[in-house]
């Protein structure tokens, strides 16, 4: 299903700026997204809102902030230490574990702030596909939020990171 | 109280929220990664630079301050009273340390080893090369065996300053998980550390400036501190015994029982709690399975008690039994000497003798009069001896006054609490706990009494929901004549008064370690008792 409809009214929602270009909210396949700035300027909110803070949040190496080391997963670290012809079991594994430190800041948020929108907290993630080649690994992941939304992006990672 | 990083970040949150309410501020949100984390890194530092130089910008707002401070503005302030802060002192000691098998092994300093209920880290003080047949004139360290155990002895140094990690003889320890030993079975301390202190506080500095353009003659208790406060001889509290004082004895040993002036007692404490040292005495056979030694200033001055007798050498655990300790006193060593009249007035001072008999049964056999060297670890004060020779100096002295130094008595002290937890789900830092004890107890100054109500509250710095009571906190003082007297209470601990023992709120003090040796020589069981509930 498409990430919501598009005629929900979004205005007395708190807003982020929007960086992950690319995804149409209004189209429910697979679409790939990339954090960039140098756009024009974008708010998000909804269930856009809360993909953007799980990819900054799984994203993050746990550790690299220095007065914030508990934030973020370590995902990334794995990965990038990980052998060149990484399978996608492994991927999936490493995905688990990162995913379950993501999804326990989430919720531990969430308990702590009961009045947020169903759509704009997470039920779980879930990674359903995941291709290596060479330098760069494409993750599709899906996202369910508490309000039943179901959003699949692919993530496609670089080679320079 | 200083602003955490996560303070100062909900701080932010709260008021973006306040001023913007449609701004999404949850972690993760590019709101948080690019404003509101950074702005807080930043203002924490700012935040708290403020809030300590607000409380100690000056000696007013140092000594207001509900928290310790150590401001640099302090710093240069006793710097014109020609006073520097102390910088403290690490804790240092010897452990012992058991491996499963008879080896080689090489260990760098700084090999860690904690204690595990108290979580005190110590490093381990100088490399070390440890072999069963070592060659201990090239460095090398002896490998003991007992029984089916090997063992060797190892210096250590506190991996910090502060006054709570002096810890007593046998307190356990383990390797701690960064470092490595092979063969690791356990380890102990082997004898009581040294006494360490922590970083001078902003208050404790400035309570010194007086001392630092006073007079340091030694004449007054504060010119005598001043003076000794100049030398290291780590001197924590001192008091004077003189003219018209009850404790007073000295000056009155005369057909009239009248005072003669010109005397005064000075009583020292230069450890925090009660060090160890490990002497070498040739002991002579005086009779079967009897041997006898004779402890003077020469071996140790002033000290409290024999803590263990075991030959030179022997890898074997605990003491010989002491079957007698006769003491006494002797001036002939000295060019210049105090007027001592009788032994009570000797004890803990650099003029106190100690006659040992002990009981060991050595293999082979030998004849009565044969000598042997043992190693005698005991109790004491350091520093008795150089401490009274300021006073007898021909450069320092006051030609008119007999100033006699004394180690102050201790009263040992043992106390155990219950604690209830706020919740059942809390880890409570016991460990924090005693050691918080053991930095009240053993700085309570002359004069001032042991509050049962002090600890209970040292408690209540902490995530609990009561302290059972009452508590009950006993203490035995080591008297000048030998004995011990036995107080206890579950409210206030006062030194009781009683003159033939030499015992007063001036002349002894309050001493807590956190374990004590068993009647077994060889257990050990806590002295700050806590259980949690």
């Amino acid at each position: 299903m498409a990430i919501s409809s598009i005629t929900t009214d979004y205005s007395t929602r708190t807003k982020d700026i929007l960086i992950f270009l690319g995804a149409n909210p209004a189209k429910s396949d697979k679409q790939p997204v990339t954090a960039a700035f140098g756009n024009i300027s974008a708010y998000c909110a909804g269930v856009q809102k809360l993909i953007q803070r799980y990819f900054i949040s799984f994203f993050t190496t746990i550790g690299s902030q220095e007065n914030f080391t508990d934030f973020g997963s370590n995902f990334l670290q794995r990965i990038i230490s990980s052998r060149r012809n990484i399978t996608k079991t492994e991927i999936l594994h490493i995905f688990n574990f990162a995913n379950a430190k993501v999804l326990g800041d989430f919720r531990t948020y969430q308990s702590n702030n009961p009045n947020l929108p169903l759509d704009e907290q997470i039920g779980r993630a879930e990674l359903t596909d995941a291709i290596a080649n060479g330098d760069t690994l494409s993750l599709t992941i899906k996202i369910i939020t508490l309000a039943g939304d179901t959003i699949t992006f692919v993530l496609p990672l670089p080679n320079t990171l | 109280m200083s602003d955490t990083i996560a303070d100062t970040q909900a701080r932010f949150e709260a008021f973006i929220t306040e001023t913007f309410p449609e701004a999404d501020v949850a972690p993760g949100s590019v709101l948080s990664e690019l404003l509101i984390k950074l702005s807080a890194a930043v203002h924490n530092e700012i935040s708290n630079d403020i809030t300590d130089l607000s409380s100690s910008g000056s000696v007013a707002d140092a000594l207001a301050s509900t928290t310790d401070t150590y401001n640099p503005v302090i710093d240069k302030i006793a710097s014109n009273y020609n006073v520097t802060r102390n910088q403290g002192k690490q804790s240092t000691g010897k452990i012992r340390v058991y491996i499963a098998r008879s080896r080689n092994l090489s260990l760098k300093a700084g090999v860690q080893f904690i204690q595990p209920t108290l979580n005190l880290i110590y490093d381990l003080a100088a490399d070390m090369s440890i072999s069963p047949t070592a060659d201990t004139a090239d460095g090398e360290t002896q490998l003991f065996q007992l029984n089916n155990q090997y063992y060797f002895i190892a210096p250590v140094i506190a991996d910090s300053v502060g006054s709570q990690y002096q810890v007593s003889d046998k307190t356990k320890f383990s390797v701690a998980t960064d470092s490595s030993v092979g063969d690791f079975v356990m380890a102990e301390a082997y004898g009581n550390f040294t006494s360490g202190l922590p970083l001078e506080t902003d208050k404790q500095l400035i309570s010194r400036l007086k001392s630092g353009l006073s007079n340091k003659g030694l004449l007054s208790e504060q010119s005598i501190l001043a003076n000794l406060q100049t030398r290291d001889l780590s001197v924590q509290a001192l008091t004077i015994v003189g003219a018209a004082d009850s404790e007073m004895s000295r000056s009155k040993q005369n057909a009239f029982g009248i005072s003669t002036l010109g005397m005064a007692d000075v009583y020292v404490r230069t450890s925090i709690g009660p060090e160890t040292i490990a002497v070498t005495k040739t002991a002579t056979k005086v009779d079967t399975g009897s041997w006898q030694f004779v402890l003077d200033h020469n071996d140790v001055a002033g000290f409290y008690r024999i803590l263990s007798v075991l030959p030179v050498g022997s890898s074997a655990l605990g003491s010989q039994e002491i079957t007698n300790q006769t003491f006494g006193y002797s001036i002939t060593d000295f060019a210049r000497a105090n007027v001592i009249n009788n032994t009570n007035e000797a004890r803990f001072t650099q003029y106190q003798t100690c006659t040992v008999t002990f009981n060991y049964v050595e293999s082979p056999l030998v004849d009565v009069g044969n000598q042997q060297d043992f190693t005698v670890v005991v109790y004491y004060q350091p520093n008795i001896a150089a401490i009274q020779n300021i006073f007898l100096d021909d450069t320092e002295r006051i030609a008119c006054a007999d100033y006699l130094v004394k180690a102050v008595l201790p009263c040992f002290v043992s106390l155990n609490l219950k604690l209830f937890k706020q919740f059942s789900t809390d880890t409570l830092p016991v460990d924090k706990i005693k050691q918080d004890i053991f930095n009240y107890i053993n700085t309570i100054p002359f004069g001032e009494s042991l509050y049962i109500s002090k600890i209970v509250d040292i408690c209540h710095d902490y995530s609990i929901k009561r302290v059972d009571l009452p508590v009950t906190v006993d203490g035995e003082i080591l008297c000048v004549d030998g004995t011990t007297l036995s107080i206890s209470s579950t409210d206030v601990l006062d030194i009781p008064t009683n003159l033939t023992k030499g015992v007063t709120k001036n002349t002894t003090q309050f001493f807590i370690d956190y374990y004590t040796v068993g009647s077994d020589n060889t257990n050990l069981t806590d002295n700050i008792g806590i259980e949690v509930i």
